[in-house]
C-alpha cells in the first residue's frame, strides 16, 4: 500500500472513529428522533437568562447512558459529552453568551437511552441584555415546619457556583436566624434577627454590625418581616404573634397565622421605633411591610382581625398603602386600598416594589398571610402606573411560588417556589422586559446538576445584591458573643 | 519455650479473649442499638455526597465510619465492623510501640485503648468515626516515625499536622504528641524545645484557625470528633487520653531492664484483672441495656410483630415512658389496650404519645411518629418524622426518609415521595425497598404491594382540619370523627382521658365514640372507670345491659370500696389486690421523673 493508500486508511478510520464518537458512542442499536424536546432537570427549555449566569448544567434521567449535547449561537458554539450529567465548561459558557447577548443560542441534545440514540428537538435559551446582580443571599433550613436545627444565611456567586456563609446559627447559640433583607440590593445596607437571649435584630453597614433590640413594651413583639426605606434610615417592620397550626389532609402541611400584628418603623438613627395608628389598628392585622422604590409610601397587608384559629380560612389581606415622610420617619393619615381582599377574594401577602418603581410584584393566595405551605400561592404583578396586574402565567406553577425579591435593574425578580416536589423550595429567576411580560423562570444552576436531587433543604427568602457583602459568620459570631443588644424606645406617630 | 515468647503468646490470647468478648457483646447484648445506629444514618456512595463530608473537620473518619456503619445493618454486621477495627487500632497502638523503652509489654499496653473505646462504644452517642480517627491518627503516627531521615520525618510531621486534624480532627493531638514524644526521647533539652515549642504551637493554631474556616465555636474546633457529636464529652476522649502517660512516659523514665519471666506472669496477672475490672466497671457505668430493651420493642414494633412486642414487655415490666409507647401501640393494634392497659407501667398519657419538644433527645423524637402511623394520622406521622429527620446525625437518616416516602405515597404526593427513593436508592441495603416502593409511584393499584398503602389510606384523614401541636385529643377525634371505624383510634381517646384521670371527659367521649358494644363484657379498664361512674352518678346504670360487666368487676369495686374506706384511703392494704384495677391507678397514680 502506498502512501495515499495508507493516508486514505488513516482517513477512514479516523472518520469512522469520529463518527461513532460524534453520535452516542459506545454502539446503539438504534437511532431515533424525538419530536420532543428532552427531558431535563433543570428545565432549561426556552427559557431566558441573563448574560452573566453560570452554566445552566442539566442532567438526564438515569437511563440516560450517554449525552452529547451542542450548544450553538449566531456566534460560537460548545460541544459536550458526557454521561447521563452535563457540565457545561464556565469560560466557554460565558465566551458564548457574551457573543451572543441579546440574542438565543440553541441546544442540540443526543442522548443514548438503553440502547437507544435518541436525538431531540433543539431548544433555545434567550440570553437577555439585561444583567442579573451577581450575588443571592438566601437562608437554608430544613423543611420542617417551625422547628429548626442548623441554620445558615449564604451569599452565592451567580455568575459561578461559589457560594460563603454569612451567618451560621451553630455560632448563635443554636438560635433562629431569619430574614436577611438588603437596601435596595446594596450589599452595604442589610439586616437579619437573630432568635435568642443574646440575640436581636443584626444591622450591617459597610461591614460595622450593630446589634438591636427591638423589642419594646408597647409593641406586640421584636420585629419580623421587614423593608429597607431606600434611605437606609429607617426599616418598617411587622410585629406579630405567629402560631404555626398544622392541616390534618395529606396536601396541606403547615398553616402559620398571626393572632396579632401590626407594623412600626424603626428610626436606625435615633433608636426609635415609630407606632403609627394607621398601621397599628387594633380590629386589623397589618402585616409584610414594603417601601415604595422612592421611599414616600409604605406599602403593608392588612386583614380584619379575627379569633384564630377558627376562622384561618376567612382571613384574607388586603394591599394597602400610606404615605411616608421620610424626614421624621412618620406615616401619613389616610390609608388607601389598593388591592381588596373583599373584591378578589384572594389574600395578597410580601408585596415588593421594583427598584424603578413601576412594579409591585406580591404573592396571591386563598387565605391567611403565610404562602409558603399554600399549593395555590402564585405571584402576581401590579402595574403602579395602569394599576392592572398580571397574573404572570409563565412564571408561576401549580405549587407554592413566593419569597420573591427584585434585582436592582427591576428586569429581573427571583422567587422560592415548591414546584419541583412540594416541599423543598428552590430559587427560580424569571425575566420582564420593558413591557413587564415575563418568561418562563429557570432554576438557579449548580454546579452538580443532581445537587437538588441530593439535597434536603429549603431556599428560603433569597435576596439580591449589587455585590457581595463584606460581613460573614466571623463578624456575626463576635457580635453575638460580645455585642450587646441596643434598646430602642416606642414613640407614637 | 522462653519467657517473653510465653509472655506473648499469653498477651495475644488475652487480646484475642478481649476482642471476642467485645464480638460478643456487641452481637448478642447491644444488638439492637448497633441496628439502631445504621438507621439514624445514610450513606450513598456518589461523588456528590461525598463533598457534604468536606464541610467540617474529620473528613475521612466521619465518611469511613458511615461508610461501614452500613454494614450494621447486616446480622453480626455491626459487631464485626467494631471488633475489627477495634483490633485494627490495637495493633497499630501496639506498634507504636509504648511504653516505648521502659521494658512494658506494649501489646499488653495496647488493650486499654481498646477497651476504653468499647466502654465508649456503649454509650449511644459515642461515634463510630471516634475509633476511625484514632486509627488515622496512630496511623499518620507510624508512617512519619518510619522516615528514617530526621529532617524529612520533621518536614513530614509538621505538614501531616493540619492533614490530619482535616482527616481525624481533634485526634490529631494524639498524632502530635506520639511523634514528638519519639523526637524529643533521648535529645536535648534544647533540641527538644526547638521542636516541641513550634509544634506546639502550631498544633493550637490549627482548629483556631478551622474555627472560621469550618464554622465552629471554639469548644467545638478544639474538640472535633464528628459531625454527628459536635459537642463531645470527655467520656468520648477517654480513649486517646489512656495513651497520653505512656507516649510521655518515655521522656521522663530510664530504660528498664527486660522483665523476669516470674514478673511478666505477674504483671500479666495483675493486667488481666485491670483489663476486667476496667470492663466491668465501663459496662456496669456505662452499658444502658434499658434502651438495649426499649430498642428491642422498637424493632419488633417496625416488623408490626405486635404479639411479640407484648410478650416482650409482659417480661420485661420495664418502668419506663419508652417502653408503655410501644407497649400501648402493641395493645392497640391488638385491640388489647383497654383490656390489659394497666397490667403495664403507665407514666399518665405521655405513654400514649411522646412529646416533640426542645426537651427531647433525637432519639424520641425519631420514636415520636410511630404511633401517629399506625393511627392513621398521617400528617402528625411527616411532622415528627421530619422533625426526627433534622435533629438526626447530619440532619438525614434511612429510617425516616423510608417513613417519609411512605407518608407522602399514602397522602398522593408521589413527586416527594419520589425524591426519598432516589435517594435510597443509592444505598446499599435500602435500594430493594426504595425499588420497591418505585413501583408504587407508577400504578400502585395494579400491585399487590401496594396493600398496605390501600389499608393505611382507608384510615387516613379525609376533612381538613387545623390543629395545633401536641393537641393528642385533638388528633384522636379528628381521626375517629372521619373514621368511626378506627378502634385503636377510640381506644386511645378512652385511654387518654383515663391516663388523665380525666373521667368526665371519658364519660363524654365513651356516649359519643364506642360503638363496640358485642355480646360480651366491655373491656375491662372500661368496665372499671364506668363503675366508678356510676358509683359518682355520672353514668345511669341503665345505658349498660348487664352483660356489659363483669359480675366479678361489681363484686370487686364494693369490696375495693370498703377496704378504701376502712385504711383511710391508704393504698397499700389494696395494692396486692387492686394493683392492676383503674381504680387503685385513679386513687394512687402519681407521676414521677424516670
Amino acid at each position: 500500500m502506498n502512501i495515499y493508500g495508507m493516508r486514505y486508511l488513516y482517513g477512514l478510520i479516523f472518520g469512522m472513529i469520529a463518527t461513532v464518537a460524534s453520535s452516542c458512542s459506545g454502539g446503539p442499536e438504534k437511532e431515533s428522533i424525538s419530536p420532543d424536546y428532552p427531558r431535563i432537570y433543570p428545565d432549561y427549555v426556552n427559557v431566558t437568562i441573563p448574560v452573566n449566569i453560570a452554566p445552566l448544567n442539566f442532567m438526564m434521567g438515569d437511563t440516560c447512558r450517554r449525552i452529547i449535547v451542542r450548544i450553538e449561537g449566531k456566534t460560537g458554539s460548545i460541544q459536550v459529552r458526557s454521561g447521563n450529567k452535563v457540565r457545561i465548561p464556565i469560560r466557554k459558557w460565558k465566551k458564548l453568551l457574551e457573543a451572543n447577548e441579546g440574542d438565543s443560542v440553541y441546544v442540540s441534545t443526543e442522548a443514548l437511552i438503553g440502547n437507544n440514540c435518541v436525538r431531540y428537538r433543539r431548544f433555545g435559551i434567550f440570553v437577555s441584555t439585561d444583567r442579573i446582580d451577581p450575588y443571592l443571599s438566601y437562608r437554608l433550613i430544613e423543611p420542617g415546619y417551625e422547628v429548626w436545627n442548623r441554620l445558615t444565611i449564604r451569599e452565592r456567586n451567580l455568575t459561578n457556583f461559589s457560594e460563603r456563609i454569612l451567618a451560621d446559627n451553630n455560632l448563635t447559640g443554636d438560635g433562629c436566624i431569619n430574614c436577611h433583607i438588603y437596601a435596595g440590593q446594596d450589599p452595604g445596607i442589610s439586616f437579619f434577627h437573630i432568635r435568642h437571649s443574646r440575640g436581636g435584630t443584626i444591622i450591617q453597614r459597610n461591614g460595622i454590625i450593630r446589634k438591636i433590640n427591638t423589642r419594646t413594651d408597647s409593641t406586640v413583639s421584636a420585629g419580623v418581616y421587614g423593608s429597607w426605606h431606600p434611605g437606609g434610615r429607617f426599616i418598617a417592620f411587622s410585629t406579630n404573634v405567629i402560631i404555626p397550626g398544622f392541616h390534618t389532609k395529606g396536601d396541606r402541611r403547615l398553616e402559620v397565622y398571626d393572632t396579632i400584628s401590626d407594623v412600626v418603623i424603626l428610626d436606625t438613627e435615633k433608636d426609635h421605633v415609630i407606632s403609627s395608628p394607621r398601621t397599628s389598628l387594633r380590629n386589623s392585622f397589618e402585616t409584610f411591610p414594603a417601601f415604595s422604590a422612592d421611599g414616600t409610601r409604605l406599602y403593608f397587608c392588612s386583614a380584619a382581625a379575627a379569633r384564630m384559629p377558627e376562622n384561618y380560612k376567612s382571613v384574607r389581606y388586603s394591599l394597602c398603602s400610606v404615605d411616608f415622610d421620610a424626614a421624621t420617619g412618620k406615616t401619613g393619615q389616610s390609608v388607601d386600598t389598593i388591592i381588596s381582599a373583599y373584591g378578589t377574594g384572594k389574600s395578597v401577602s410580601e408585596p415588593k416594589c421594583s427598584p424603578d418603581g413601576r412594579y409591585l410584584l406580591f404573592t396571591s393566595f386563598d387565605y391567611g398571610n403565610f404562602p409558603v405551605w399554600h399549593e395555590e400561592a402564585d405571584l402576581h404583578l401590579l402595574d403602579l402606573r395602569t394599576m392592572t396586574i398580571d397574573t404572570l402565567a409563565a412564571v408561576n406553577s401549580h405549587r407554592s411560588d413566593s419569597y420573591h425579591s427584585w434585582s436592582s435593574g427591576s428586569r429581573w425578580f427571583v422567587f422560592a417556589s415548591k414546584r419541583d416536589d412540594g416541599m423543598y423550595g428552590k430559587p427560580y429567576f424569571a425575566h420582564t422586559d420593558s413591557s413587564g411580560k415575563a418568561s418562563k423562570p429557570f432554576l438557579m444552576p449548580q454546579r452538580d446538576p443532581s445537587f437538588y436531587d441530593m439535597f434536603l433543604k429549603s431556599y428560603n427568602i433569597p435576596e439580591f445584591s449589587k455585590e457581595s457583602t463584606s460581613f460573614d459568620s466571623r463578624d456575626i459570631r463576635r457580635a453575638f458573643g460580645k455585642l450587646e443588644a441596643e434598646k430602642v424606645t416606642f414613640v407614637k406617630n | 519455650m522462653a519467657g517473653s515468647d510465653k509472655n506473648m503468646i499469653r498477651v495475644h490470647v488475652l487480646t484475642g479473649a478481649v476482642l471476642t468478648g467485645c464480638f460478643v457483646f456487641f452481637c448478642f447484648f447491644y444488638r439492637y442499638h448497633i441496628w439502631f445506629e445504621e438507621q439514624m444514618r445514610i450513606f450513598l456512595l456518589t461523588p456528590g455526597y461525598f463533598m457534604t463530608y468536606l464541610d467540617k473537620p474529620a473528613i475521612l473518619s466521619s465518611f469511613i465510619s458511615d461508610f461501614l456503619t452500613q454494614f450494621f445493618y447486616l446480622t453480626g454486621g455491626g459487631a464485626v465492623v467494631i471488633t475489627v477495627s477495634l483490633f485494627i487500632f490495637w495493633f497499630l497502638v501496639k506498634k507504636l510501640n509504648i511504653p516505648e523503652g521502659t521494658g512494658r509489654n506494649a501489646a499488653l499496653y495496647a488493650l486499654l485503648p481498646v477497651l476504653l473505646s468499647w466502654i465508649a462504644l456503649m454509650d449511644f452517642e459515642f461515634p463510630l468515626a471516634a475509633v476511625v480517627s484514632l486509627i488515622i491518627s496512630v496511623l499518620c503516627t507510624l508512617i512519619v516515625r518510619g522516615i528514617r531521615n530526621r529532617l524529612i520525618r520533621i518536614a513530614c510531621f509538621f505538614v501531616l499536622l493540619p492533614v490530619v486534624y482535616l482527616a481525624a480532627g481533634s485526634t490529631f493531638y494524639l498524632f502530635a504528641l506520639a511523634c514528638l514524644s519519639y523526637e524529643i526521647s533521648g535529645s536535648g533539652m534544647r533540641r527538644s524545645l526547638s521542636l516541641a515549642v513550634p509544634a506546639i504551637i502550631i498544633m493550637a493554631l490549627i482548629p483556631f484557625l478551622a474555627m472560621d474556616l469550618f464554622h465552629l465555636t471554639g469548644f467545638q474546633a478544639y474538640t472535633w470528633i464528628s459531625d454527628s457529636k459536635r459537642n463531645p464529652r470527655f467520656l468520648h476522649f477517654l480513649p486517646m487520653i489512656s495513651l497520653v502517660p505512656a507516649l510521655i512516659a518515655p521522656l521522663f523514665v530510664k530504660r528498664r531492664r527486660t522483665q523476669a519471666p516470674a514478673e511478666e506472669s505477674r504483671s500479666f496477672i495483675i493486667v488481666v484483672f485491670a483489663a476486667l475490672a476496667v470492663l466491668t466497671g465501663g459496662v456496669t457505668i456505662f452499658a444502658d441495656f434499658t434502651l438495649e430493651k426499649i430498642l428491642k420493642l422498637d424493632y419488633e414494633a417496625s416488623h408490626e410483630n405486635w404479639q411479640k412486642v407484648c410478650n416482650l414487655a409482659s417480661r420485661y415490666q420495664l418502668r419506663n415512658s419508652l417502653a408503655s409507647y410501644y407497649t400501648n401501640m402493641a395493645l392497640g393494634k391488638l385491640g388489647l389496650l383497654p383490656e390489659k392497659l394497666l397490667e403495664f407501667y403507665q407514666p399518665a398519657a405521655t405513654g400514649l404519645f411522646i412529646p416533640v419538644n426542645a426537651d427531647e433527645n433525637y432519639l424520641t423524637i425519631t420514636f415520636s411518629n410511630e404511633v401517629y402511623w399506625q393511627l392513621g394520622d398521617a400528617n402528625a406521622a411527616q411532622h415528627s418524622a421530619l422533625l426526627g429527620m433534622i435533629f438526626s446525625p447530619h440532619s438525614r437518616n434511612v429510617r425516616l426518609m423510608k417513613r417519609l416516602a411512605e407518608i407522602n405515597l399514602v397522602n398522593g404526593q408521589y413527586d416527594v415521595a419520589a425524591k426519598y427513593i432516589r435517594i435510597l436508592e443509592k444505598t446499599l441495603y435500602h435500594r430493594k425497598w426504595a425499588q420497591n416502593r418505585a413501583k408504587l409511584l407508577m400504578g400502585w393499584k395494579l400491585l399487590p404491594e401496594a396493600s398496605w398503602l390501600a389499608s393505611k389510606r382507608d384510615i387516613i384523614p379525609v376533612n381538613d382540619r387545623l390543629k395545633l401541636a401536641g393537641d393528642y385529643k385533638g388528633t384522636l377525634k379528628m381521626l375517629i370523627d372521619d373514621h368511626p371505624g378506627n378502634s385503636m383510634a377510640v381506644d386511645y381517646l378512652l385511654c387518654y382521658d383515663l391516663l388523665s384521670k380525666d373521667l368526665d371527659s371519658f364519660t363524654a367521649d365513651f356516649r359519643k365514640y364506642y360503638r363496640q358494644h358485642g355480646i360480651g363484657p366491655l373491656p375491662r379498664v372500661y368496665q372499671e372507670a364506668i363503675l366508678m361512674q356510676i358509683a359518682a352518678g355520672k353514668f345511669r346504670h341503665e345505658e349498660f345491659p348487664d352483660h356489659m360487666f363483669n359480675p366479678g368487676n361489681i363484686r370487686r369495686i364494693a369490696d375495693y370500696t370498703r377496704i378504701f374506706a376502712g385504711n383511710d384511703g391508704k393504698g397499700s392494704a389494696l395494692q396486692k389486690d387492686f394493683g392492676t384495677t383503674y381504680w387503685f391507678y385513679y386513687h394512687f397514680a402519681s407521676l414521677k421523673r424516670e
